[in-house]
């Protein structure tokens, strides 16, 4: 394994403890390990992406792994605990604020944001959660994550059990928000990658992808007028519904019953900081004459 | 049936989930319409910490209904109204409150589509050429915590 020490703070030693899981028979298995490695990695990413303030995704990536890479150094058999190790990788310079230690440091912060408060935590952090938590399957089941440097343990994580999986869940029904309804023209079916196109309004092509059951519901739909109901954004959107359309008619004002069936009433329940909706809502306007 | 037309204050409500508001909107007739105003849209929008459920929020809308906006005609009214009522509407360095054009807007577009003007917002009290239900003032519907309402 390639290692360049250029890291002052010395060995940079991530120990993840997961317990209460028959530890003694399987060690770690294969499933929990590979989720438990996802959601670290991803978690640490997005620190080193907030860090570097970039957003660029496939930039960061190089720029990432220059910074903190990480390696698992040792799986300890009988108490479960995996090893890994972060280090710099590369020319990338380093600077006090963004190092292997700081970048580890701030994952264990944003563990413990998430397990005293979900509602904290980014949407795009749902699925590195999901990962993390996937191993708490059994009731007993606990996780929980110290940091070394050179020895020294730097800080500990919250234990987190099976009601993390819950937040998890919480934080995805909000990830599933996203998503909407698109009219247009279908004009590509591709079996290969399971997608379609759909030509709006304004002739710009939007891709959706759909499970291969779906095959059925839209082969007979091609170069009809659509609405596509959707999950997800970006380039991941994925087709949940379609139905055709006789014509795009100007869209009727809502029903009461229309209201309260759209999905929106309760979607920003969580923010409870919101306690006099007549003020915030004239700062809004304020904010949108600045 | 019955138009409605919801100020932000209501929207962001029922985007809460309210339980008043909701209470509300319940007891309305299925039938009855409900819409929101472009500038509600575009307050909504300025919302930061919720940004992409917010923008997710009004794409569900909007799926459903269309935004209204203010005819033209009522638009011409608008500077004139701004003379007569912002001197009763100026901040601490005396300029008209920003909202409070916004105010004249949703108003306005009220007007010009016939619809009810449905807010708790007290501000809305000047304008008495429209039917405008005040749920601040009904006190199945009233909430506690609305200091200065």
């Amino acid at each position: 394994m390639k290692k360049s020490k250029k890291d002052n703070s010395g060995e940079v030693k991530l120990e993840v403890h997961l317990e209460g899981k028959d530890c003694n028979k399987n060690i770690i298995s294969l499933d929990d390990l590979q989720n438990l490695i996802a959601g670290v990695n991803g978690l640490s990413k997005y620190v080193t992406r907030k860090k570097l303030g970039k957003d660029v995704k496939s930039r960061l990536d190089k720029e990432a792994k220059e910074i903190c890479t990480l390696g698992v150094k040792d799986i300890k058999k009988g108490s479960a605990i995996l090893e890994i190790e972060a280090y710099p990788d590369g020319q990338q310079k380093l600077n006090r604020e963004v190092n292997s230690q700081s970048i580890m440091q701030d994952t264990i912060s944003l563990i413990n944001e998430f397990q005293e408060d979900e509602n904290k935590i980014p949407l795009e952090l749902g699925p590195y959660f999901d990962s993390l938590t996937k191993p708490l399957n059994k009731e007993k089941s606990n996780l929980s994550f110290s940091l070394y440097s050179a020895g020294v343990i730097v800080i500990k994580s919250e234990v987190l059990t099976t009601t993390s999986r819950n937040k998890v869940q919480k934080i995805l029904a909000r990830k599933r928000l996203e998503g909407g309804i698109m009219y247009g023209l279908l004009k590509e079916i591709n079996l290969k990658d399971y997608s379609s196109k759909l030509q709006l309004f304004n002739k710009k092509l939007e891709k959706f992808y759909f499970d291969k059951d779906f095959w059925e519901k839209i082969r007979d739909l091609l170069q009809q007028k659509v609405e596509v109901r959707f999950e997800g954004k970006g380039y991941n959107k994925k087709m949940i519904d379609i139905k055709i359309l006789s014509s795009f008619q100007e869209k009727q004002k809502m029903t009461v019953k229309d209201l309260l069936n759209s999905g929106v009433v309760g979607a920003l329940k969580h923010r409870t900081d919101i306690k006099d909706s007549v003020e915030y809502s004239k700062k809004l306007a304020d904010d949108l004459l600045k | 049936m019955t138009e409605y037309l919801l100020d932000t204050c209501i929207v962001l409500e029922i985007l809460q989930g309210n339980e008043k508001t909701l209470l509300w909107l319940k007891e309305l007739n299925g039938g009855d319409t409900i819409s929101i105003s472009g500038w509600t849209a575009l307050e909504l929008l300025k919302e930061k910490r919720s940004k992409q459920e917010m923008e997710v929020c009004l794409r569900n809308i909007l799926a459903k209904s269309k935004l209204l906006w203010t005819k033209p005609e009522f638009c011409d009214e608008i500077p004139d109204l701004l003379i007569r009522e912002g001197d009763k509407q100026r901040d601490n360095n005396l300029h008209v409150k920003r909202n409070f054009i916004f105010d004249c807007f949703i108003y306005k577009t009220a007007k010009s589509e016939g619809t009810i003007l449905v807010t708790r917002d007290k501000g809305f009290k000047v304008f008495n050429d429209i039917e405008i239900l005040f749920l601040q003032d009904n006190p199945r519907y009233k909430l506690e915590n609305l200091g200065r309402v």
